[in-house]
């Protein structure tokens, strides 16, 4: 039986002489922790008795009860040591970018709503903040500037009062009136956020080496740009540099496509949609700042603590009297969904200046749902292009040249990252022998776009697999022949030049949503559901995609403790999104310590303290030479921690927790279970067997191997204890598309495994940290490798049209899935679900305006945006097949946003199957049917 | 201003000075401290601020509490999701979603609870036919929205729960 308290996430900066560097993050703290225990119930009856498997989520029982969990449910009055007094902030927008700002203009505000406190651009440059570094921008509008995008704040309002705050907010839904605006004015127009052209050209051999690839010879960005922002590419030339090599392959490329040379062309223009992210608790935060102490503190719900902590220190690093903030100690709570719209947010900065103007008070910024439409990040839009040459006879893809741009909106985020995932994803899970692609992440005025669950991938590959059932089509293939004719297979080359890790299983996700019900009887059901609904076409569609997972700078921070009764306390350093990584961790544990974790720590201030850990550089961008020189170093790692997201919870978080545990079997239980069974003077009953780790086998709980009396995970803790063997480990690990591995001595053993930082714990001493021998990080070039990371997923939709009205309607889905091992199957079919809803919303309903009549105008919610409800969603029809792993060793795959892309394609497919036309443009509303069926 | 007096979970609340256009939920979470009845939408759409009231005949009914003041809950029996465990086990319908990994966030939990819980005592009082159990699953959670989850189990959960209580169900 365990007792689980998950636990809130705390990190702490410190500041000194308006300095900040790395290596001064995450120093202990002694300041009072918020203490969840008062407010949060224990989890009875998570697991089962014995700890060998589990009921429910381990913070099942608190969600379900309604503990406090989320930032939303924090007030000044629970944290310790924080005001009672809670105060109130909203931020202003203006819906205008093509108008100068001239001002605020109280006079259409009720005197008796006026706020206490207002913050302006001008107060900022007072009290010198500024945001900086990824997140640099002007907080605020400055009167006599044009606002740089739809929803820029122009100021911050602060209430004593919730009553008369309440108020206000509510008499400012949709309104810019106490806004005044001058002239029309132009609007703010940049360059883009960035551009790349990936090209590739097969040599002898699909496996490689190929004549010419972004991992082989590096990536290729533009020259300039022009006056109207469009890249421009470097001319071509095969024997001159790499820009200039690109640009010859790959105009050679598009030129043989329109002269016929790579088989028969085919033509797509694609259009995905600016969508939001509709997590359903709006970004909020509490902030108090202490002149007296120079503490500003913190209560936020991010994916991105670390990105964040480091947001708010560049924010202050260079701030005045006013504001002259020593040291930043943030609070991160459970999130009420993320979707990737709460990794490197801006919003925690005005809640930080929230703070820094309340007067010492404890104050909030919470908004609204009408304010999260408007300023909350939102999934980038794509424009597609793209020819494809095909031979006409075999179907084999011959050649694929597409261009691509996504609008980033006002404020740069993760734009030219998002561009750069989704070019290099284009072609989904298909070889093409030759490729080019050109992406431009562009700026515009439109509420800013970032981070999105499916990352650019779900637009590209989604285009892709319309084009693929078009092609099918057009050549009278079966829609599953075609695709397996294509389907990369293990070893193959992707779009960069790089082979995928691990086995390529598209085969059998093909083969398994060929089998399926629906497809296999789509004729018969199609006839009976037609005479049943006279005015309604039925069609059944298809897709299948592989989704990447990772960054290419990815960590894993994990510690397992092991107490002389045999509790095992897990941590590791993320934030729970939902996608129940303190389950998983709970659970993975138990893979080599026979049960479930007794307690699960998320990511506390001070857990990671004993590896002293230093960073230095860019992990994204530093250079061999300073990586092999910074490596010297046995403290240093590429990066401290990363970003949560849906898709690494089990496959990167976990692997820290997994990596300790392991090193406590081999250390700690096997020494100890050698011990028992060798107790007597003959040697016990392991005379007479040769006993090795290989065999040890946790049988029921208790562990066994070689025919050895099964022992309990008491009895075998308290032995390593009384022998002072390995009882914790904590552990570091990073990932740069491979895991960096090391080499520790641990008594006279080597032990060689994928972490690059390692203490441990011998029976009840203090960490013992631990310095690596030999140190083997992926080269700093692999950053530009892209991916290699994938699972794959499949989706066969049947639905209806109604040939009137136009409107689709999702009859049923199933979905095949391949992940690896799945440490938890309930909580992997649950993402899986909730990705085919999702993946309904976006195929049919979801859709924003880019521009003036957008979110930005602050009149968007929920009545006019229509996120999926179960009506719209074949509750009672969704299957989920998840192939099983290869064996037992497969790794857990990130699944979290393979799971919501394949069933987009497969309802315009499913579309197109119904009505016999081809949507190119999403969502595939009414209207559009409607015009489809002229 | 009103005096404004309640049960909130079996407890009499109040008298609280509360102004007229206060919305309930904001009175839950920051006078009462009740913050497991969330803010989402705060239109009255996506039913996450959902709390159960027993009338006065002793039926239950669900109210969203974004788009309702606390005044008209003046006299009224609330139930929030923090009400339905008794002495640390779960209700019925709060094991059947933990059973069955129903939400993955869970910010919208709260009103799944007690849209759930509000299904249940219906269903005492008027037991459907066990053909159209899945229609009353709909019925009674069909308002809801969940990004997480896709519903799939939150209907499966509460599926079971009706039928595995043969007071529920009738024959048919």
């Amino acid at each position: 039986m365990s007792d689980i308290k998950p636990l809130w996430t705390r990190r702490r900066l410190l500041i000194s002489g308006g300095a900040l560097g790395l290596s001064q993050v995450l120093k202990p703290a002694v300041a009072q922790a918020f203490n969840p225990d008062d407010v949060m119930p224990i989890a009875p009856g998570w697991d089962n008795a014995d700890g060998t498997d589990l009921n429910y989520r381990i913070d099942g029982y608190a969600k379900v009860t309604g503990a406090k969990l989320y930032a939303r449910d924090v007030r000044g009055a629970d944290m310790a040591g924080w005001p009672d007094e809670t105060h109130h902030a909203m931020l202003i927008f203006t819906p205008h970018a093509k108008r100068i700002y001239k001002g605020l203009n109280l006079s259409a505000l009720a005197a008796d709503l006026h706020p206490d406190t207002i913050v302006t651009a001008d107060d900022l440059d007072k009290a010198g903040l500024a945001a900086t570094g990824f997140f640099t921008t002007d907080l605020f509008c400055k009167p006599g500037s044009v606002p740089l995008y739809l929803s820029q704040p122009v100021a911050m309002f602060i209430y004593k009062d919730l009553i008369t705050f309440k108020r206000a907010q509510a008499a400012l839904i949709g309104s810019d009136a106490i806004i005044d605006y001058g002239a029309a004015a132009p609007a703010t127009s940049t360059d883009p956020y960035g551009a790349n052209r990936f090209t590739r050209v097969q040599g002898d051999s699909p496996y490689g080496p190929d004549v010419f690839s972004p991992v082989k010879d590096g990536w290729v960005g533009p020259l300039r740009y022009q006056k109207n922002h469009s890249p421009v590419w470097a001319k071509e030339d095969i024997k001159g540099d790499v820009s200039q090599q690109a640009s010859a392959y790959g105009d050679q490329i598009r030129a043989d496509l329109k002269d016929g040379k790579s088989g028969k062309l085919y033509t797509q223009s694609f259009q995905t949609q600016s969508i939001d992210q509709v997590f359903m608790e709006p970004e909020n935060g509490l902030a108090w700042y202490d002149a007296a102490t120079g503490k500003l503190s913190l209560m936020l719900g991010v994916q991105s603590p670390l990105a964040i902590l480091n947001a708010v220190g560049n924010l202050v690093k260079d701030a005045k009297a006013s504001a002259n903030v020593s040291e930043v100690d943030a609070h991160f709570a459970y999130i009420g969904g993320g979707f990737g719209g709460k990794d490197h947010t801006i919003v925690p900065l005005y809640i930080a200046i929230a703070g820094l103007f309340g007067g010492g008070k404890t104050v909030r910024l919470a908004l609204d749902r009408f304010n999260q439409f408007q300023f909350g990040l939102k999934r980038h839009a794509f424009e597609i292009e793209t020819q494809m040459g095909v031979d006409p006879d075999t179907g084999k893809f011959l050649a694929f040249a597409s261009t691509m741009s996504c609008d980033g909106g006002g404020r740069s985020n993760f734009s030219a990252s998002v561009a750069d995932v989704g070019a290099t994803a284009a072609t989904s899970v298909y070889y093409l022998p030759k490729s080019d692609i050109e992406v431009t992440a562009n700026q515009s005025i439109g509420v800013t776009a970032g981070s999105m669950r499916g990352y650019g991938t779900y637009q590209t590959m989604t285009a892709m697999e319309c084009l693929m059932d078009e092609v099918a089509e057009d050549l009278g293939k079966d829609p599953f022949e075609i695709r397996r004719q294509n389907a990369m297979t293990t070893g193959q080359l992707n779009l960069t030049g790089n082979a995928a890790s691990g086995a390529m299983r598209t085969g059998e996700v093909l083969d398994a949503m060929e089998a399926s019900d629906l497809w296999q009887n789509r004729a018969a059901k199609k006839a009976a559901f037609e005479a049943a609904n006279p005015g309604k076409s039925y069609g059944v569609g298809v897709a299948c995609v592989m989704k990447d997972y990772g960054t290419g700078a990815d960590v894993t921070l994990g510690s397992v403790s092991l107490s002389p009764e045999g509790k095992i306390t897990a941590a590791c350093a993320a934030i729970e999104m939902g996608t129940g990584v303190s389950t998983a961790v709970a659970r993975r544990v138990s893979e080599y310590l026979g049960r479930n974790a007794d307690t699960v720590e998320l990511d506390q201030q001070d857990l990671w303290d004993a590896l002293k850990l230093e960073t230095s550089g860019d992990p994204f961008g530093i250079s061999q030479a300073d990586q092999d020189k910074a490596q010297a170093n046995p403290r240093w790692v590429p990066a401290i921690s990363s970003p949560s997201s849906a898709s690494i919870g089990a496959s990167v978080s976990s692997h820290g927790p997994a990596q300790a545990a392991y090193i406590i079997m081999r250390y700690g239980l096997w020494p100890a279970a050698l011990s028992i069974w060798s107790e007597g003077p003959l040697g016990g009953e392991a005379a007479g067997q040769f006993l090795t780790f290989d065999k040890l086998r946790w049988v029921d709980g208790k562990l066994t191997g070689a025919g050895m009396e099964p022992l309990p995970l008491e009895q075998l803790a308290a032995r390593a204890h009384k022998d002072g063997l390995v009882t914790g480990a904590m552990v570091h690990g990073f990932n740069r598309w491979s895991w960096a591995s090391a080499t520790f001595a641990i008594g006279t053993d080597d032990l060689t495994t994928a972490i690059d930082a390692l203490a441990i714990q011998k029976g009840s001493d203090d960490w013992d940290l631990l310095n690596r021998k030999a140190i083997d990080y992926p080269p700093a070039k692999f950053e530009r490798i892209a991916v290699n990371y994938y699972s794959a997923c499949g989706a066969v939709v049947a639905l209806s049209a109604d040939k009137i009205s136009g409107d689709v309607t999702i009859e049923a889905v199933h979905q095949v899935l391949e992940c690896g091992n799945a440490i938890v199957e309930d909580l992997v079919s649950g993402i899986a679900q909730g990705g085919i809803a999702m993946g309904i919303g976006h195929a049919l309903h979801e859709y924003l305006p880019p521009f003036e009549d957008g979110p930005g105008d602050g009149t968007w919610n929920l009545n006019r945006y229509i996120v999926p409800k179960a009506g719209q969603v074949p509750v009672w029809k969704t299957t989920l097949e998840i192939l099983p792993p290869l064996s037992e060793t497969d790794p857990p795959k990130g699944m979290g946003e393979v799971v919501m892309i394949p069933v987009v394609p497969a309802i315009l497919n499913g579309i197109n199957n119904a009505i016999g036309a081809r949507v190119q443009s999403l969502p595939a509303t009414p209207e559009k049917i409607r015009e489809a069926l002229k | 201003m009103t005096k404004l007096t309640m049960t909130v979970n079996g407890k009499d609340v109040g008298p609280h000075e509360v102004p007229d256009d206060l919305p309930m939920v904001d009175y839950l979470n920051d006078t009462l401290g009740l913050t497991g009845t969330k803010f989402s939408c705060g239109i009255g759409v996506c039913h996450a601020c959902v709390v159960m009231v027993e009338q006065p005949d002793g039926t239950i009914t669900t109210r969203r509490t974004c788009i309702a003041g606390a005044t008209s809950f003046a006299g009224a029996k609330v139930t929030t999701v923090e009400g339905h465990a008794k002495d640390g086990k779960l209700s019925d319908v709060q094991q059947a979603y933990v059973d069955h990994f129903a939400f993955q966030c869970g910010y919208c939990t709260s009103g799944f609870v007690n849209a759930g819980t509000a299904l249940i005592e219906r269903l005492r009082k008027a037991p459907v036919a066990k053909s159209q159990v899945e229609d009353t699953v709909h019925s009674g959670l069909g308002d809801h929205i969940c990004r997480c989850s896709g519903y799939v189990r939150y209907y499966e959960a509460l599926r079971r729960l009706i039928l595995t209580d043969p007071t529920l169900t009738k024959e048919g």
